[in-house]
């Protein structure tokens, strides 16, 4: 695995002071302490930070002095004025001003000298304190704001060129730009670390690798790799082996190695320097956080950049299962959060500016009582900071900003279930506070109507009536901007018969005056029944607000985790949070990214903190448990038991299906294939047709796969396709044109996607009905009249089918052999019932055998077995013996209709007697019966 | 090399306490004044007479009657003249600040 590799910079290094910028204790001659620089949009980018030991160990002194000279000033003001207020209170100078306020001049003419010097040089503390507070800020610089046009500049800027250092020197200072000063602090005592450590290490040079293993020392890094599941400790200690100790720790301090060869023994004080790579790092680094729009360079660039450089530790990242991808989401991850951070102070500072009354800052607004009994006021809600950020949603927000300053009034978000129309608007309000939109949104109000409010205890006409009054006073007010969440539940209700006026007439009629703006939420679905029809679409801009892709959801996640970890005191990994998205994407198909998303890893937190406690870490594991628990498909990592049991699986079939051995082989592979997701996600698990003559064990083999991988015969789904012979009955199995949730077949698989479906006896079925199946067996999804889409992905189709069967009966007396026969079957009698693209479609065709003699006794022991464990519950014990399992078989059995009479012959032989021992009393709790030959019957 | 050190450090801590009276009149100085701005444009965000003259002429609460009209000019006409003189306020307010930063250090001279 390679991460992707940035574009080597043009660095030019000074050779003389080996790019440190200094040569003995003093400023480098050549490039004046420039060190190394790079010529990027038009400017001089130096590195003007000695990397040496001497300037290291200086800035490591300069900021213990700063932190001593703080200290100091701090408790020299402060013991000043304590002393100066002692020497007052034992003058008794305060118990005097408090007694005989009027007269203070006579406190400061009473005044000590020792007290008033005290006092002014405790102020002299104070200034000295603040003048440092002031001038530690005034060091830090930052990265140059990120420019959009800089194709452009660079066209223009191209004259400018550095090839020596005497044309750098020269080049004005505006046009220099020290990128040392945009490193944070941690920053730059990550590089010192990197430098002492190779240093430690007796490295001729600092490398990637120092930088890397320095990094991990740091919380900022270490926070990134425990939410990619590793902690740092456990990477250190794989990263160890490519640093080889040159000194041996001994009991008299270090000494070199002896055991080490020649070219590794060094002096102690050849102090090492920069290697190229490491230079790179540098400036990259710088690339990065500009490219990022960041303000600093900070540890997490420095970390992305090292890894870049450092094939040898990706490998080893590799290995913990780490890609560049979701090492750059997390970082993204943690950018983000800062970046919302400081989103939210700079929001919080403008909204002290709003007003708190509803009222614009020019007081032409006018107060709205009436409306304010059916709304709640969304920018009111922003103001206290009561609504969740709006990430990802940049281009939708963009777009009704457009639609605004294109001087329409209404508009209209369009988009389904879940994917955030609601929280679209609530970024508008925030935005509003912050004044960062259009002017005809500035300083308003966005209100919310409450359509329950509005049409609660009142007819249709009555909430016309109320409508009216709330335009009114919105068109009178000016300031108020409308939002109808779900607008569909208002267009529809009709103040008398059909065709008399309603309150889609009512709104269009306002609406349409451009008296105030209106934001209005629907879903396709309802746009298109509901709207379309109405009056109130002509007066609405249409504005497409789409699921989101996964890339965007996980970006919501991230940036909703931070308050989920705070309510339940866990913490989420980043593979919780991929997975989370992945998951609802396959899965959950009711609701749209980012919602059935954000539903599961709400979730997830709170399975995780009752299972695992406080400060515990959200895996995947927890997120496909409680997705499980929601699907019942099985997620969670193979165990040892499961996987001997996905072994074993033939093995425990065939305790229920006698012989069939290709079936059941087949069936289990299909199986195994699907739990250790080696198979197409999006096609069915598996699609077979099983052929054969009545009473082989068809419909037992699926049966038994539902009750052994499935979790019982109760996440089968069968349908009887005889019941479905004419073409209206495709209707039952998609539902009722434009009713939603009528499906028999749509219904059961939305209910259950991980199940069974099994198609009894399809060539009774209609040819239409069966294409139907055409579009479920190829890609895995089937609509229902209502256009809505299920997923069949999870499922494993299986038809059954006694087509042919006197011909197959026929063939197996002239003993065709099994193959040949099947392939008769397939271009010949097969096709009379099915088209070709329909058999086409299954992954097996599979033809079951007749049943044997020896079968056929088999079969008759695993029936009476299931007798006897039901007579075992009324505490009889029930045992046959061989010859009257051999008696049993010899009655039960006939060529034509397979093992189906043998339950007939038992009920006859077995059950029909035991049933008349049981009413005479004659069988106790505790008796035992045998039956023998001939379905003799021995009581003991 | 620790002996450099400790000496370059003690030479950059006494030209600090030189440089902090300089510092104060010229660099602290514009820093003061910058502070002191930005205390004045946030009263005026929040007094905003400009934004009341502006709107001189519109009424109030959506008042749009003759009378409305009237009594909201009047309003205005004392808002404006309030809002105006409270800045004024708030100006002298910013500017005294600045000269206490200015005053501080001879005053504690003068004192001492």
């Amino acid at each position: 695995m390679q991460f992707k590799q940035s574009t080597p910079l043009n660095i030019i290094s000074c050779d003389t002071c080996k790019a440190t910028g200094v040569v003995g204790y003093g400023k480098c001659p050549q490039c004046k302490g420039m060190e190394m620089g790079v010529l990027k949009r038009g400017k001089w980018f130096y590195w003007g930070y000695p990397l040496t030991r001497y300037n290291l160990s200086l800035q490591a002194g300069r900021r213990i002095l700063n932190r001593i000279r703080l200290i100091t000033a701090f408790v020299f003001w402060l013991n000043c004025w304590i002393w100066a207020g002692f020497l007052m209170y034992k003058q008794e100078l305060l118990l005097n001003i408090y007694r005989d306020p009027i007269h203070w001049r006579n406190f400061i003419i009473a005044l000590d000298n020792r007290a008033v010097i005290l006092f002014w040089l405790g102020v002299i503390g104070l200034l000295y304190l603040w003048y440092r507070i002031i001038r530690q800020k005034e060091l830090v610089g930052a990265v140059e704001p990120f420019k959009y046009n800089e194709e452009s500049l660079r066209n223009k800027k191209n004259d400018l060129e550095i090839n020596s250092w005497e044309q750098a020197i020269k080049l004005p200072g505006r046009k220099k730009h020290n990128i040392a000063n945009a490193f944070t602090e941690e920053a730059l005592s990550a590089l010192a670390k990197a430098y002492r450590f190779a240093d430690k290490n007796g490295a001729k040079e600092v490398s990637s690798e120092h930088l890397f293993f320095t990094l991990l020392t740091f919380n900022r890094i270490s926070n990134i790799f425990i939410r990619l599941g590793i902690p740092a400790s456990s990477l250190q200690k794989e990263l160890e082996p490519l640093f080889p100790p040159l000194f041996k720790e001994g009991t008299k301090g270090r000494s070199i190695d002896p055991t080490l060869t020649l070219p590794l023994k060094r002096e102690g004080n050849i102090q090492p320097f920069v290697s190229k790579d490491f230079q790179q790092i540098i400036f990259q680094a710088y690339e990065t956080a500009y490219n990022a729009h960041q303000d600093y360079v900070s540890v997490t660039e420095l970390l992305v950049t090292a890894l870049q450089a450092t094939p040898k530790i990706q490998e080893i990242l590799f290995n913990f299962n780490i890609s560049e991808r979701e090492l750059t989401n997390v970082v993204e991850w943690a950018r983000m959060r800062e970046k919302l951070r400081r989103q939210y102070v700079k929001f919080k500072r403008a909204a002290s500016h709003h007003s708190k009354y509803g009222m614009d800052k020019a007081m032409t607004a006018l107060a709205t009582p009436y409306l304010n009994s059916f709304s709640s006021d969304i920018t009111m809600l922003a103001h206290f900071g009561q609504l969740n950020q709006c990430v990802a949603r940049s281009k939708e927000i963009e777009e009704v900003y457009q639609v605004i300053d294109s001087g329409e009034h209404n508009v209209m978000l369009v988009g389904e279930h879940g994917v955030g129309k609601k929280t679209v608007v609530e970024g508008i309000a925030q935005s509003m506070i912050e004044d960062d939109v259009p002017a005809r949104l500035k300083d308003k109000r966005l209100v919310r109507l409450s359509v329950s409010a509005l049409l609660a205890g009142t007819s249709p006409a009555g909430a016309v009536e109320r409508l009216r009054n709330i335009m009114q006073e919105m068109s009178r007010a000016r300031n108020v901007i409308l939002f109808i969440h779900n607008i569909h539940e208002l267009v529809g209700v009709s103040a008398g018969e059909s065709g008399s006026l309603d309150i889609a007439g009512t709104l269009a009629e306002f609406l349409s005056n451009d008296r105030f703006l209106t934001i209005a939420t629907t879903t396709p679905e309802d746009y298109s029944q509901h709207i379309l029809n109405s009056s109130v679409k002509d007066v609405f801009t249409k504005v497409e607000i789409p699921e989101m892709n996964e890339d965007q959801a996980i970006q919501v996640l991230e940036s909703r985790a931070g308050i989920l970890e705070y309510k339940q005191n866990v913490f989420f990994s980043y593979d919780a949070i991929a997975k989370s998205v992945e998951f609802a994407v396959k899965f959950i198909h009711e609701a749209y990214l980012p919602g059935n998303a954000l539903e599961i890893m709400t979730e997830s937190a709170t399975y995780t903190h009752n299972k695992k406690g406080n400060n515990s870490i959200v895996t995947k594991e927890e997120v496909a448990a409680v997705v499980t628990a929601k699907t019942k498909i099985p997620l969670s990592a193979i165990s040892s038991d499961e996987s001997g049991k996905l072994m074993r699986l033939e093995e425990e079939m065939h305790e229920r299906v006698i012989g069939q051995d290709e079936g059941v082989t087949a069936v289990a592979n299909a199986l195994r294939r699907a739990r250790a997701e080696m198979r197409s996600a999006k096609r069915p698990i598996a699609n077979f047709l099983f052929l054969g003559p009545t009473g082989v064990g068809k419909t037992e083999l699926a049966k038994t796969i539902a009750e052994v991988y499935f979790g019982g015969e109760s996440r089968m789904i069968r349908l009887d396709m005889s019941e479905y012979q004419d073409k209206n009955s495709i209707y039952r199995l998609i539902g009722m044109p434009g009713e939603k949730g009528t499906g028999v077949l749509t219904e059961a698989v939305r209910r259950n996607p991980f199940s069974l479906l099994l198609l009894d006896e399809i060539e009774k079925a209609d040819p239409d009905v069966l294409n139907l199946f055409l579009q479920v067996m190829d890609d895995g999804r089937l609509s229902d009249t209502t256009g809505h889409v299920y997923d069949f992905t999870n499922v494993i189709l299986i038809a059954t089918s006694n087509a042919g069967t006197a011909y197959v009966q026929e063939q197996n007396r002239n003993g065709v052999s099994h193959e040949v026969l099947l392939n008769q079957l397939l271009h010949g009698e097969l096709k009379q019932y099915f088209k070709p693209e329909f058999l086409n479609r299954f992954d097996g065709i599979i033809l079951f055998n007749p049943l044997s003699r020896p079968d056929i006794k088999q079969i008759a022991g695993l029936m009476f077995a299931r007798i006897a464990k039901s007579a075992e519950e009324k505490g009889v014990r029930l045992k046959a013996t061989d010859e009257a399992l051999e008696f049993l078989a010899d009655v039960g059995y006939d060529p034509e209709f397979g093992a189906r009479p043998m339950r007939r012959a038992l009920q006859e032989k077995v059950e029909n007697k035991l049933a008349e021992l049981f009413l005479q009393g004659k069988l106790k709790r505790g008796s035992t019966v045998t039956v023998g030959a001939g379905g003799e019957i021995v009581i003991e | 090399m620790t002996i450099i050190i400790l000496q370059r450090l003690l030479l950059e801590f006494v030209w600090d306490i030189i440089y902090f009276p300089i510092w104060w009149y010229t660099k602290g100085a514009i820093h003061a004044l910058r502070w002191c701005f930005n205390l004045f444009l946030h009263g005026n965000e929040n007094l905003a007479p400009g934004l009341w003259l502006a709107n001189l002429f519109v009424p109030m609460f959506g008042q749009f009657d003759i009378q409305g009209r009237i009594v909201s000019f009047l309003m205005r006409f004392v808002q404006i003249f309030a809002r105006t003189v409270a800045l004024a306020v708030w100006f002298s307010l910013c500017l005294v600040l600045f000269f206490c930063w200015l005053a501080l250090p001879l005053l504690v001279v003068y004192a001492i």
